[in-house]
């Protein structure tokens, strides 16, 4: 089956630093995708080069199968939904959901049942006649949808949509999109730094650090098994640990098992001997900082006797321990 | 603000009066002399060339000055800072200089006529406010609107006529109206650019003052800032005052 969107060693580079290195990337129809990483790493200008908006300085972008890397926006069959949403402020909400339609010659019965459908769809269909000013944050993004999905677009291209509104919208926005885009079918490339977002909505969690694919996957594998530092240190890994045995790995402070010096070593793990320099109560239970010959360590445990400056035993079983190479590598895709 | 106020209530009042001379307060109420200012022949051409001039200059101000707002505001190209200077310097240079430069270049070199040469140097005068004002508009709207257009399968031109041009309304019907108001009320420029049966009504009044001194001009000068008055009111009804002003 042809990918719907397909990047192929795209690089993008700005007054001679590079935004994307040799890019590739796969859409596959119907997935949802999320392009996560920090600031400058590459997110949006490489979503903006799947819209058209930014030619890449190498590589091929390819849509359905076809080269799209010189055509304008215009010219590609896409459906954008802008971070400021973008709604024409002089148009009526039915207009702007209906503009993509009248661009493309829809004529007006159809033009008219379509837009219908896509505020059906958003649950707007009682502000058609409103101005995008008199609307609310989560209405406007909602129509902004809307707009972009109207004219059934083959991608649906999203650039960090929630971001402009408050916690509480945001959650509650995340699930409407996810509804949306199951009732849609639509293939959907999300851009975002906020990985709760990436990992509730994506099928495809890709991410970027500095241009490059730092790892990308299914968000239960990545997030299970980061392949380097950076990817588990972006989605909040907080132990990086070097043992006796020479490995860098990292492990949750939730699967660290506090012992007391005495204790038997159990098997398949690795053992060292520690001193706790911080204890912090957490209520259900208190997060331990321990040091064992120069390595800190964080471990939660439900022994509140625990107290600074005690000796303690810690088990890193082998099942939570991961592996963290020096370099930067793929996991393959499923 | 009664400062300002003062001396134009002065003349208004001086325009009602019923005596030969300007002298305040007036012996009585007459019209006669609005009367006569719309029968004087010179007022007439006068207020015919500039009203003629003001509202081309504004044109073609406009429809140069747009296209250069938004070069500048929407792309950030190598010298783009020099160009937008470029259209502003207008504004700086006096327009005595400006006038005479241009008569000794249009006028005398190129031997074009005294319209011509009206016609180019107002709107020369009202380029900074054409691209200024509208610039300013620009600036305020979301760039993403027009990418949203494009993206949603509108070409540059159709984004430009249906999402651009109606975003940047306000701003240019406030441009249109101070850029008119500029070429109207303008002086200098008109002063060293006219010709035979060419000249701007305030150049007619600066004349007329030099040889009679009457009520006329007075009466001339009420019915310029009732004009203007409308004109702002004008405005208010149809764009809203603040909304032009505050852009």
């Amino acid at each position: 089956m042809t990918p719907v969107v397909q990047l192929d060693a795209v690089s993008r580079e700005f007054a001679g630093t590079a935004a994307v290195r040799e890019l590739d990337l796969t859409v596959r129809r119907g997935e949802f995708t999320a392009l996560l990483g920090p600031s400058g790493c590459g997110k949006t200008t490489t979503l903006r080069m799947i819209a058209g908006f930014l030619e890449p300085t190498a590589g091929r972008v390819l849509l359905e199968g076809e080269d799209a890397t010189r055509l304008p926006p215009e010219r590609r069959n896409i459906g954008m939904v802008f971070q400021s949403y973008a709604l024409f402020p002089h148009m009526t909400v039915e207009k702007n959901v209906a503009f993509g339609l009248r661009m493309r010659g829809i004529p007006d019965g159809e033009l008219r049942t379509r837009t219908g459908e896509a505020l059906e769809l958003v649950g707007l269909s009682h502000l058609a006649a409103r101005k995008p000013k008199q609307l609310s944050g989560g209405q406007q993004q909602r129509i902004a949808l809307a707009r972009a999905i109207a004219v059934r677009p083959s991608v649906l291209l999203l650039d960090e949509p929630l971001s402009n509104l408050d916690a509480r919208l945001r959650i509650q926005m995340r699930q409407e999109l996810a509804r949306i885009q199951k009732e849609t079918g639509l293939t959907a490339i999300l851009v975002t730094h906020d990985q709760e977002e990436a990992l509730e909505l994506s099928d495809n969690m890709v991410i970027l650090d500095q241009g490059t694919v730092a790892q990308q996957g299914a968000p239960r594998e990545v997030f299970r098994a980061p392949a380097n530092r950076f990817v588990a240190e972006f989605l909040g890994y907080e132990n990086f640990v070097e043992l006796p045995d020479g490995r860098t790995v990292t492990i949750r402070p939730e699967h660290v098992e506090v012992l007391t010096p005495a204790s038997p070593t159990p098997s398949g793990g690795t053992t060292v001997d520690a001193v706790l320099t911080a204890v912090r109560f957490r209520g259900t239970d208190c997060v331990v900082t321990a040091v064992s010959e120069g390595r800190t360590v964080l471990a939660t445990s439900s022994d509140f006797e625990l107290h600074t400056g005690g000796q303690v035993r810690l088990n890193l079983p082998a099942a939570h321990t991961i592996d963290l190479p020096r370099t930067k590598q793929e996991l393959p895709t499923s | 603000m009664a400062f300002l106020l003062g001396p134009i209530l002065l003349v208004v009042a001086i325009g009602f009066s019923s005596g030969d001379t300007v002298e305040f307060p007036p012996p009585g109420f007459s019209l006669r002399w609005f009367d006569q200012a719309l029968s004087n022949s010179s007022f007439q051409q006068g207020l015919l060339t500039s009203l003629l001039v003001a509202a081309a200059a504004t044109l073609f101000a406009l429809v140069l000055g747009i296209p250069v707002a938004l070069a500048v505001q929407r792309h950030t190209f190598r010298g783009h800072k020099t160009v937008e200077t470029l259209f502003l310097s207008p504004a700086i240079v006096p327009e005595l200089v400006l006038g005479f430069a241009l008569f000794q270049q249009l006028m005398v070199t190129m031997r074009i006529t005294a319209l011509g040469a009206l016609l180019i140097g107002h709107t020369v005068l009202l380029l900074p406010y054409a691209v200024r004002v509208t610039g300013a508009s620009l600036a305020l709207s979301d760039p993403a609107l027009e990418e949203a257009a494009r993206g949603l399968g509108a070409g540059p031109l159709r984004t430009f006529f249906t999402i651009t041009l109606p975003v940047m309304a306000p701003g240019i019907v406030s441009a249109a109206v101070l850029s008119f108001l500029t070429s109207f009320n303008n002086v200098p420029l008109s002063l060293l650019l006219k010709g035979p049966g060419i000249s701007t009504l305030p150049v007619e009044m600066l004349n007329y003052v030099q040889f009679s001194y009457d009520p006329m001009v007075a009466a001339v000068s009420t019915l310029l800032l009732a004009a203007t008055v409308g004109a702002a009111l004008l405005t208010e009804r149809l764009v809203g005052f603040n909304k032009v002003f505050s852009r």
